[in-house]
């Protein structure tokens, strides 16, 4: 058991930087533990899968949590559903009917990737409904997406937690 | 020797990754093309993060890399890892591209490649283990993302991939299965991801080849399945793993240093030694 244990490559890469005294190894190994850490709390910890869902959403409540948490892997995870269109239907019975899903950052519709010139010449503002879910939390945001004066405004309209 | 043929394999397969989505419809460049025309105003980011035109030039440096990558001398390999480093962080918290899963890995990636370079004594063991760590981090978050009913299920799964895709095999699928079974392949799938990024985040304590073939395999039934999109994502990954088996199979049990580096001795170390022992006695 102990060969067994001695051999995994993260016992054998610890005693190596033990040994070797690498600074630079030892805060590499150090940022790998601490994002791995923001992934194993993730599941057991609310105020956690809330920043999340809003970096996911695009409006982090500081920069200094959006320059943290964006390095964080959390590419195809979390359970986002949309609603793009130029009513303003909130999260009623048309976006349960409507809605479609999205695999992660599901903000990014209102950006309209290789789009803006067409949609600049469609009238009036669009409304993206936006609802991330993960183990029974949702946290939903609204946001409205004006076309003026050659930019693309995008507005909150509101956040419920 | 060895450090430049670990630089190359990574650095090549980080650019690849960079910019096998660069063209097409849509791609990165008609993307910021796009936004460079229309930039976004919005509340929560400051200008820096916001200008489509910063993101594109951003996006462009990598390019410089490609100079290393065919003459791999140790300064220049040292700056593109520190440029690689510095343009992935950026993409990742820039509005214009902070959504793509590319520029995550290519973030994790470039961080351990600017370690390897900058050592001056390289422990093969070590630089395995956190490349390692580095493959486990980043599955680990997104297997922790799945732990939730809708991915488990199926249904995400489902409503993503599978019901409206326009992409060969599933229309042909879809009018083959009865909605059950189609609807239960999707839950396969979704099962099968699962449990392919639980053993590649348990990467830190498994073999390199295991992980690599596991890695490889995911991949491609990734790609083949969904969209060939993901190699940006996939690639510096895969890159990271056959670096790590380089390690293995060539350093297990010899360190190697800077002066590795050099493809031919230099006209001093080519010159015959004088014996200077006499001196001493």
């Amino acid at each position: 058991m102990k060969e067994v244990l001695a051999s995994l490559p993260v016992v054998r890469a610890l005693r190596a930087l033990d040994k070797r005294r690498d600074r630079r190894a030892l805060a590499l190994a150090l940022l790998i533990t601490g994002y791995a850490m923001v992934s194993l709390l993730t599941p057991g910890w609310r105020g956690l899968q809330r920043a999340l869902m809003e970096a996911h959403h695009m409006r982090p409540s500081s920069l200094a949590r959006w320059v943290v948490l964006q390095p964080a892997p959390k590419m195809y995870g979390f359970a986002h559903r949309a609603w793009l269109g130029q009513a303003r239907i909130g999260f009623g019975p048309r976006f349960e009917r409507e809605h479609f899903w999205v695999n992660h950052y599901p903000a990014r519709r209102a950006r309209f990737d290789g789009a803006r010139g067409r949609e600049s010449t469609v009238a009036g503002p669009r409304y993206l409904y936006l609802r991330s879910s993960y183990r029974g939390v949702d946290f939903e945001t609204s946001y409205e997406v004006r076309f003026a004066d050659g930019t693309v405004r995008i507005r909150s309209m509101d956040v419920k937690p | 020797m060895m450090r430049r043929l670990v630089f190359r394999v990574v650095a090549g397969s980080w650019l690849f990754g960079w910019f096998c989505n660069a063209l097409g419809d849509p791609g990165f460049l008609q993307n910021f093309l796009d936004a460079t025309q229309h930039p976004i105003v919005h509340d929560s980011f400051p200008e820096l993060l916001r200008d489509p035109r910063i993101a594109f030039v951003v996006y462009l440096l990598p390019l410089l890399c490609l100079m290393p990558l065919f003459r791999p001398r140790l300064m220049w390999m040292r700056a593109a890892s520190l440029l690689m480093v510095g343009t992935a962080l950026f993409s990742c918290l820039h509005l214009e591209t902070c959504n793509d899963a590319t520029f995550v890995t290519s973030l994790w990636v470039a961080l351990w490649l600017a370690w390897f370079v900058w050592s001056k004594r390289i422990d093969p063991t070590l630089a395995r283990g956190l490349a390692h760590g580095v493959v486990g981090v980043l599955f680990l978050g997104a297997l922790v993302g799945k732990l939730t009913p809708e991915h488990r299920s199926g249904e995400a799964f489902y409503r993503l991939y599978f019901r409206d895709n326009p992409a060969w095999p599933y229309p042909w699928l879809r009018e083959a299965l009865t909605r059950e079974s189609f609807r239960g392949l999707a839950t396969v799938f979704a099962r099968g991801a699962i449990f392919a990024e639980t053993l590649l985040s348990l990467a830190p304590i498994l073999p390199t080849r295991f992980v690599l073939a596991v890695g490889a395999l995911t991949s491609l039934t990734m790609m083949v399945a969904w969209t060939f999109h993901l190699a940006s994502v996939l690639s510096s990954i895969l890159g990271l793993l056959v670096a790590a088996l380089i390690l293995e199979r060539r350093f297990t049990k010899k360190a190697f240093d800077a002066a590795d580096l050099d493809s031919r001795p230099s006209k001093r170390s080519r010159r015959p030694r004088r014996d200077r022992s006499y001196r001493a006695g």
